[in-house]
């Protein structure tokens, strides 16, 4: 957790790529969060987000298939690394902790 | 689905996303938009799915995403211009003066255009501020007599205004205004002391006014504040003054001790682009009791102004305006043989372009004065480009070997006049800088200097910031053009091997330049010979009449005459105990104060047609007062009762009225015949009523031993202050209800003058910069000499040069200039002085002193300017110059 951080945008972002397996390519990635977050996302926050983990090394990509709606412009589809599944196992497990903490603060 | 019917992305944020999206991304990234695009198209209208598209596209650019800026066709475009700023601010650094030398010229130029362009600004801001500015226009008229043009009067009939409203469809409104409110205004507060002033800009005016006019009413209702007889409206500062923190309204301002008005409103005071300026005005209603004005034809005191509808055509309007008289006054006309037509000028016109109207409001006729004084503050600004063109070359010489390795690692000459251009812009800008900031300190003085009231505000305006862009790219352009060219010139082989200079040719050029700095700054010291002198002549002209020693007290003005004439009598009484005053007169009028007192009147030699002559009331004294001589005839004599049907002429009236001469008018009648008339028992010699940039008047005078709008006294000149408390004393305990207002007659006829003298004043500021920005010029070019041929000058020195032959061989080429530069200059001066003078109606020579005086200013100017640094480098120790090697 030092070396890299992790927005929580962006934790949100690489973790709806998890979910879409195959189907992770900006529009769907913002259609899902949209729905879960039931907010309005623009593409360009997406795109930002998603280029910047692939910087980061959280995500890997290739184009996918070309299909008429998107007038001929193949996909890309995003692939999370290894490392960021570690990176979120990590991110998790803290969380983990400070939750279980205050229930037993709270029992006590 | 079809192609074409498809509903498409619209184009333009698109393109934006190709231009600033990095390649990598943008398939992808399009693609999703479009994407994005038909799934809202499921569920927006085509419209709205487009406006979300181009809004999604702008929030595409965000850092992250976008490729980073280059020109891509020119990668090093942006840093070669890095570089030539570079190098620019390195060549100012390291020579530091001519880099000063330059920017300085440049900045006083153009604080000069500055300052002339915030005057410009704010003249041509006039009256812009009434609600319908475009369309309120000015109703004036020409007056003819035996077809010749006699007068251009400002103000008309009363009869015009309502005339126009009925019988024109076009006018839609129309407000007049009579400036005959002027007199002692007063206010007494419940068991207080009377408040008394002399009020100077009081008018009556029509209900409208408030309407018509963009003048801030700060209290009342706009359409109600003159609706009624005796309202009044005072101004901000004239309600202060005479009610301080009480509420003015309803209270009651009595005039001339008799009339009581009543205050219905508070206006702001009027902001300094009118042309009107007025302190109180009360309703033209007041004036109901007097005249019948709606029928009155022949009083021409009224400025009339009408406001046209949107749609009415103003050639139309000036065409049926200029035909109304003849209609209305035909028989008149025709008995007298006159004509007078309407006509009118739009109220933005009235303060630049009412030149010879007569009888005007406010200072109006500076149009060209101001093209004037803008031409003369381009040509400084010119001198100043000059200076940078010439300074530019001259500093070739030490560019060159900068020019000539950029030639060999392969520079082109278009680059290279890019760069000299740029340096050009780099100046030009700077110099703008400055000069806004010095503008904001010297803004101050300046006013206080002139008079003026500019402001810096005038150039935050968008159109004004853009025109010193303009200025700033001219600027660069044309002093850049001409260096960018010679330095981009030089061929690199030459240059590197040392003959890189072909000192003939451009020298030439620069040669010329100087010849033109230094012909603009003769005539603009020859001018400011021709103005000063012109003044001088002016006032020290002999006006027919002496002024001196005249103290003027404005008389007391209350509307019970006969209460007021044994008051007089006190008062005569009290002064005739005050050694001081010598002598005191009583007139309707006196020199330097505009008469309006005008009417016809006919004689033997005319005995149908009206003869227009001023009219001024004295008394038996004012004549020998004044030291106006009589001609012919007598003078008034109180004790002689038939003095009260007799009249005295000036020569010019005699000859106005046909007389052959003054001994022929004396016995004679003035129109003869009828009700009104008089005998003349007397001619006086002529005197100036007004600067004698006005032509001499003719003037009847009529005896009125008691009632006059002016008492001058005469008193003596040691400790007149001591003698003004005196009289004022005695004023005050005869007066009570009258102010203690007075002036001294030279100084009030010499303000007339006070345009002329800040005429004067800006006019040598701008000579003097002008041959100072020149100056500096030659400064930088002889500089730049000596410093090329240091090695000659030590040779020479050597080889047995004495100083003095140096310093000609060295100054005697800019000096041949400057005398060339007087050639040329002083035809042209000539002509130009000549075409000044005939604006006046006397006026003083040119002469050859003159051109002598201004030439040896030049000349020793310059000589000072070019033999300081040659005198350093002709007494130099040769030896410093030639061990360098």
């Amino acid at each position: 957790m030092k070396k890299t951080k992790l927005g929580e945008f962006e934790e949100l972002v690489l973790l709806t790529v998890i979910v879409l397996q195959e189907e992770a390519y900006g529009v769907q990635i913002k259609k899902e969060l949209q729905d879960r977050l039931n907010e309005k996302l623009s593409v360009g926050s997406i795109q930002t987000s998603l280029k910047r983990l692939e910087e980061k090394g959280f995500l890997t990509s290739e184009f996918g298939d070309a299909t008429p709606k998107r007038g001929g412009k193949r996909k890309r589809i995003y692939a999370a690394t290894p490392y960021a599944q570690r990176v979120l196992e990590e991110i998790k497990a803290v969380r983990m902790g400070l939750w279980a903490s205050i229930a037993k603060l709270n029992i006590a | 689905m079809s192609h074409a019917d498809r509903p498409m992305p619209p184009k333009w944020p698109l393109q934006l996303l190709r231009f600033f999206i990095r390649d990598e991304y943008l398939e992808e990234i399009e693609g999703d938009m479009e994407e994005v695009f038909r799934d809202d198209l499921e569920i927006y209208s085509v419209a709205k799915a487009r406006r979300l598209y181009a809004l999604e596209s702008l929030k595409l650019i965000r850092p992250g995403l976008v490729r980073h800026l280059k020109f891509s066709n020119h990668p090093n475009t942006v840093d070669m211009f890095k570089n030539y700023f570079k190098i620019s601010l390195r060549n100012f650094v390291k020579n530091k003066d001519y880099s000063l030398i330059n920017l300085g010229g440049l900045v006083l130029g153009l604080i000069c255009c500055l300052l002339i362009g915030l005057h410009i600004l704010q003249e041509l801001s006039y009256d812009r501020f009434h609600p319908a500015a475009g369309r309120t226009y000015r109703v004036v008229m020409d007056m003819f007599g035996n077809g010749e043009l006699k007068t251009k009067s400002a103000p008309v009939y009363p009869a015009v205004g309502p005339t126009l409203l009925e019988e024109f469809p076009e006018v839609t409104a129309y407000t007049r205004i009579l400036p005959f409110g002027n007199g002692v205004y007063s206010y007494r507060k419940d068991g207080g002391p009377l408040v008394r002033y002399n009020e100077n800009n009081a008018v009556l005016a029509d209900v409208g006014f408030f309407r018509q006019f963009g003048f801030k009413l700060l209290k009342g209702d706009p359409d109600r504040v003159l609706a009624q007889k005796d309202q009044v409206v005072i101004s901000e500062s004239t309600a202060l003054k005479y009610f301080g923190d009480e509420d003015p309204i309803g209270k009651t301002l009595t005039r001339r001790g008799t009339d009581e008005l009543t205050v219905s409103g508070v206006m702001a005071d009027f902001p300094e682009n009118s042309h009107m300026d007025f302190d109180i005005i009360f309703s033209m209603k007041s004036m109901d009791d007097f005249a019948e004005l709606p029928e009155n034809w022949g009083w021409y005191d009224f400025y009339t102004f009408v406001e046209l509808a949107p749609t009415a055509s103003v050639p139309v309007f000036e065409a049926k305006l200029g035909a109304l008289l003849d209609e209305k006054k035909a028989k008149y006309y025709q008995e007298n043989n006159s004509r007078e037509v309407l006509w009118s000028q739009a109220v933005e016109d009235i303060h630049l372009y009412s030149q010879g109207l007569s009888w005007d409001m406010g200072q109006n006729g500076g149009a060209y004065q101001i093209y004037f004084l803008g031409a003369v503050a381009l040509l400084i600004l010119v001198i100043a480009w000059v200076n940078f063109i010439n300074l530019s070359t001259a500093r070739a010489v030490k560019r060159a070997k900068e020019v000539g390795i950029r030639k060999v690692v392969g520079a082109g000459k278009r680059q290279l006049v890019f760069q000299f251009l740029t340096e050009a812009l780099l100046y030009n800008s700077l110099a703008v800088l400055v000069a806004v900031g010095a503008l904001f300190l010297l803004i101050r003085p300046v006013n206080r200097l002139f008079d003026t009231s500019l402001s810096m505000g005038t150039l935050l305006q968008p159109t004004i910031l853009l025109g010193l862009l303009g200025l700033i790219l001219v600027g660069a352009l044309l002093s850049g053009l001409y260096p960018a060219y010679i330095l981009s010139s030089f061929r690199p082989l030459n240059v590197l091997k040392g003959r890189f200079y072909n000192r003939k040719s451009s020298f030439g050029f620069r040669q010329v330049l100087v010849v033109f700095q230094f012909a603009i700054s003769t005539v603009l010291i020859l001018g400011t010979f021709i103005v000063v002198k012109q003044l001088r002549f002016m006032q020290s002209y002999d006006l027919g009449m002496n002024m001196e020693q005249t103290l003027v007290l404005r008389a007391p003005s209350s509307n019970a005459e006969g209460e007021l004439s044994s008051r007089l009598g006190l008062f005569r009484q009290t002064l005739e105990e005050l050694p001081a005053v010598q002598g005191m007169t009583i007139s309707s009028s006196i020199p330097g104060i505009e008469n309006f007192g005008i009417s016809g009147f006919r004689s033997r030699h005319f005995p149908n047609e009206d003869r227009d002559c001023y009219r001024i009331r004295v008394d038996d004294a004012f004549m020998p007062e004044f030291e106006i001589d009589v001609l012919a005839g007598r003078n008034f004599r109180e004790e002689m009762r038939s003095d009260s049907s007799a009249v005295l002429l000036n020569a010019r009236a005699a000859e106005h009225l046909g007389f052959a001469s003054p001994e022929a008018a004396v016995g004679e009648k003035v129109n003869p015949g009828s009700n009104y008339e008089w005998n003349i028992i007397g001619v006086v010699e002529n005197y100036y009523q007004e600067s004698i940039k006005e032509d001499l008047d003719p003037i009847i005078f009529f005896h009125s031993p008691d009632q006059g709008r002016y008492y001058s006294l005469k008193i003596q000149a040691d400790d007149a202050a001591a003698t003004i408390a005196a009289i004022e004393s005695q004023w005050d305990r005869i007066y009570p209800d009258n102010p203690f207002d007075f002036f001294f007659l030279d100084e009030n006829f010499a303000s007339q003058y006070a345009a002329d003298r800040r005429f004067n004043l800006i006019f040598i500021g701008f000579a003097s910069l002008a041959i100072f920005v020149a100056c500096l010029g030659l400064f930088g070019l002889i500089s730049y000499t000596v410093e090329q041929n240091r090695k000659e000058i030590g040779i020479r020195k050597i080889l047995g040069a004495s100083a003095p032959q140096i310093i000609r061989n060295l100054a005697g080429d800019y000096l041949k200039l400057i005398l060339i530069a007087m050639i040329v200059a002083f035809p042209l001066a000539y002509y130009l002085m000549s075409r000044w003078l005939d604006d006046f109606a006397q006026r003083t020579t040119i002469g050859a002193g003159m051109f002598i005086i201004g030439a040896g200013l030049i000349v020793l100017v310059a000589i000072l300017t070019v033999s300081g640094k040659s005198y350093r480098a002709a007494t130099a120790n040769p030896i410093q110059a030639l061990r360098e090697e």
